[in-house]
């Protein structure tokens, strides 16, 4: 390590954020390999260390004898500061490389507002920002992640996206990136032929133009790009590649544990969530294959702790077999079993049986919604009753904590379900003390937390209006008056932030926003998603240069007819699905989830008319 | 139930990691390796582990020890090659013995500072040092608690520094080799030291490198 490295490290808060060196982290030898790649997320080493998709990805490239896959995090700001102040350029932190020595530079984006944290990396490791100001093969960006499925707003400076799956496009990607760099082509060929790969999305290959009124008039693709680029998806979870071991951190990161994944997609269909809809179709992984893979992880990694994880655990079908067969190894080898995402309706006094035999965390249910009338309109699916029920049993088995999520400012929203959101806590509250079994000892803590909803891209919701700040905050206002009363066992967590509305606009966003994104940067804005790092006047400032009205894209009201900016982006699901989910949804009409009666979202067709929901009935 | 000693090096990377982090580490490797330990009686099991003084964030370490507890039969050797299979790079096992003496007992640690400048001459530099070092009136200040409150303290170092040896082979690198207390009650951190002397002389370093070599006994002996 260079001496004005090693200098600034023994300055900053937790060095071990870049030093690098874990267990399992893979060194080869730079000469020895033909392709360099770095994997880049943006934000700090204990976010992106507890990120499952990096370690897919990071142990699939490095599966590849011609191919060496190193991290990169963002530094924190302190960090920053020190590596500005001594010349030093970000780098992987394998090989202490700088940046703009990888062939392919890859950013995962889990959420919008680390896109400007994406340009400070960039900038940091001395690659230009804009995608038209790299000419060469080299420091080629590509981007995928959730974001991703409305990859406009940041698309001028990523060359290209891989949609969908990163274990299945990867490889195709990477051969035709090794063959190419060999051959010594260059950029514009290079992107015209990769965007013929399904998945891959380039972004300079397609004009937008705009009518009057500031919509999109037209998204015209060229050179031979297709009109729409299809998302890609592994077809079956048993076949795809998992890592045996993942990297064991030395510091602690958020999740500090093993993750199994347990199944993709989610057969629920809540109008407000986004992974419910851009994961489909179901694919389910055995739960045989499930236990060898958290065998090994544990095995391999010596962690104490395995988290079986998807969106929604308890709707995993071997759920019961797997808990099985994981009982008797983990607790032999006192490892703890989380079980998150669980719902209500199907949380199961034998569930709690097993549970009571793992290590005792704490509870959380999404009830979502206070009434049951707009957890029907975003398609809940659950009853009040469910929820009081599910407690109690959490209550008799012995739980006294037990955290409730609500969102505010979801599409047909009115006071009085908000004042429902209060009842609901209470009833909670009345059924600890009516449970007769309950614990004896302790005190009952309802931690209700209740955060604003954004729109999202293919989602029922995507033509929905924001919800204003002055609505939120008085909502929020009205929701703390009620709780703050002494013995009401409700504690309530619901920040303001301006957060919520940066990312409303960047969610929905168009590549109109690709120059306040750069502008933003240019002032300093980075980090935007913590609280402390924020800065609203610097972007409110970066809007008002580019002359661009944020609100147009937060709090607009867009018609079905309107062409939205990821429209030619294809997650399986079809506008048509999501209409009538809208429709019903202001008709407070729910729709039965996947296993009951298959809504014909139309997912499934990516994945030859396969969906391991399996519903009997299918459309 | 058998006790343990594990002497092992720190280099490299892994001086940027912290106690706590060590602790972890080292727990996860045992775990690894599956090597039987015993496990503190109580509501939340842990198991027995301690450190020997505990290196300062930075630096590096020669032969550092870490105690545990078998619970069954398993052999040093066996112990010793399971762990060197599943160590992170930079954290090697030297050794794998039946403590001696009570890891409280550590008296005094061995240092070797490495020091890059380009200031002075190096027998300037090296004599400056020396005289530091060897000044009656020579103190540190050490933050220390008093209740709640941080207080600051100045500690004389007359006579605590030991066995001080100074030389250079290279034309811009300085090496010293210094003995100092370091034991559950007193210890003397040879960072803070270093960089008192170096503020006195007025040289900014291009670099430090602190090492620990070994850990003492009240004998100047070397611990086992």
């Amino acid at each position: 390590m260079d001496a004005k490295l090693e200098k600034v490290l023994s300055a900053v808060q937790k060095p071990g954020r870049y030093t690098g060196g874990e267990l399992n982290s893979v060194v080869k030898s730079a000469d020895s390999v033909g392709l360099r790649f770095a994997f880049c997320f943006p934000d700090t080493y204990e976010i992106g260390m507890s990120h499952l998709g990096m370690k897919i990805l990071y142990s699939l490239i490095n599966d590849r004898e011609d191919a060496w896959c190193e991290r990169v995090f963002a530094p924190a700001p302190d960090m920053e500061e020190q590596m500005r102040a001594n010349d030093i350029p970000l780098f992987a932190i394998e090989s202490k490389d700088k940046l703009s020595d990888f062939d392919v530079i890859g950013f995962t984006l889990m959420y919008e507002l680390s896109f400007s944290n994406v340009l400070n990396m960039l900038e940091l490791g001395g690659v230009p920002m804009l995608a038209s100001e790299r000419h060469d093969l080299k420091n080629f960006v590509v981007a995928g992640g959730p974001c991703a499925s409305n990859a406009e707003p940041i698309c001028d400076f990523v060359d290209a996206f891989l949609l969908g799956d990163g274990e299945e496009i990867m490889n195709d990607f990477l051969n035709l990136y090794k063959e190419y760099k060999d051959r010594g082509a260059g950029k514009e060929e290079f992107l015209t032929v990769v965007a013929g790969i399904q998945g891959v999305y380039v972004p300079s290959l397609y004009d937008v133009t705009y009518k009057a009124d500031g919509t999109i008039d037209a998204v015209t693709p060229k050179n031979g790009a297709p009109a729409v680029v299809h998302k890609r998806i592994v077809s079956d979870l048993n076949k795809a590649p998992y890592p045996d071991r993942f990297i064991v951190p030395f510091i602690e990161v958020v999740h500090d544990r093993v993750s199994e994944e347990l199944f993709r997609g989610c057969i629920r269909g809540c109008r407000f969530c986004q992974a419910g809809f851009i994961y489909r179709p179901i694919r389910e992984k055995s739960p045989e294959l499930a236990n060898e893979q958290a065998k090994a992880l544990i095995k391999n990694t010596g962690y104490d702790e395995i988290s079986l994880i998807s969106l929604s655990t308890s709707d995993y079908t071997g759920i019961q077999p797997l808990l099985n067969d994981m009982i008797d190894w983990t607790q032999e080898k006192n490892v703890n079993i989380s079980l998150p995402s669980l719902r209500v309706d199907n949380f199961s006094d034998e569930l709690v049986e097993k549970m009571k035999l793992i290590r005792k965390s704490g509870l959380t249910f999404a009830p979502e919604a206070g009434s049951q009338r707009l957890r029907d309109a975003i398609n809940k699916n659950i009853t009040e009753e469910e929820i009081l029920s599910t407690v109690r049993i959490a209550f008799k088995g012995g739980w006294t904590t037990v955290k409730l999520y609500f969102m505010l400012g979801l599409p047909t929203e009115t006071f009085e379900d908000i004042e429902e959101i209060v009842n609901l806590s209470r009833r909670v509250v009345t059924e600890y003390y009516r449970t007769p079994d309950k614990p004896k000892g302790k005190q009952l803590v309802i931690n209700v937390s209740a955060s604003p909803f954004v729109p999202k891209p293919h989602t029922p919701f995507q033509w929905e209006p924001q919800a204003t700040t002055e609505e939120l905050d008085k909502k929020r206002a009205y929701l703390f008056e009620q709780t703050r009363v002494p013995k009401s066992h409700i504690h309530l967590s619901a920040h303001h932030t301006d957060t919520i509305f940066l990312e409303a606009v960047f969610a929905r966003g168009d590549r109109r926003l690709g120059k306040v994104l750069l502008e933003a940067h240019n002032l300093g804005c980075k980090f935007d998603s913590w609280d402390d790092q924020l800065r609203f006047d610097l972007w409110q400032q970066a809007f008002k240069n580019c002359g661009v009205d944020p609100t147009w894209y937060a709090y607009r009201r867009r018609s079905y007819e309107e062409i939205l900016p990821w429209d030619h982006l294809d997650y399986g699901v079809t506008k048509e699905f999501l209409i009538r989910e809208n429709e019903k949804s202001k008709r407070n009409e729910t729709t039965p989830h996947c296993r009951i009666k298959c809504a014909a979202c139309g997912a499934s067709s990516l994945n030859g008319g396969n969906c391991d929901a399996k519903c009997k009935n299918l459309l | 139930m058998q006790n343990a000693r594990i002497f092992f090096e720190k280099r490299g990377d892994a001086k940027y990691i912290s106690h706590l982090d060590l602790m972890r580490c080292f727990s996860r490797a045992i775990s690894r390796a599956e090597i039987p330990l015993w496990y503190t009686e109580g509501f939340n099991p842990r198991p027995y582990m301690n450190f020997a003084m505990p290196l300062s964030l930075g630096m590096e370490g020669l032969s550092e020890i870490l105690d545990i507890r078998l619970n069954g039969d398993m052999s040093f050797e066996e112990v010793k090659s399971r762990l060197e299979k599943v160590m992170p790079p930079d954290i090697r096992i030297i050794d794998v013995k039946e403590p001696v003496k009570k890891a409280q007992l550590v008296a005094f640690s061995r240092y070797k500072i490495e020091i890059k400048q380009e200031q002075m001459s190096r027998e300037a530099f090296n004599n400056a040092v020396s005289e530091e070092l060897a000044d009656e009136n020579l103190t540190i200040s050490k933050v220390g608690k008093q209740g709640k409150q941080k207080i600051v303290k100045e500690i004389a170092l007359t006579g605590h520094i030991k066995d001080v040896k100074i030389w250079s082979d290279d034309d811009k690198i300085t090496t010293v080799l210094l003995t100092l207390p370091s034991n559950p009650t007193f210890g003397i951190n040879p960072n803070i030291l270093i960089t008192r002397v170096l503020e006195l002389i007025s040289v900014e370093p291009v670099f430090v490198h602190i090492t620990r070599k070994c850990m003492l006994d009240e004998n100047f002996e070397n611990f086992s």
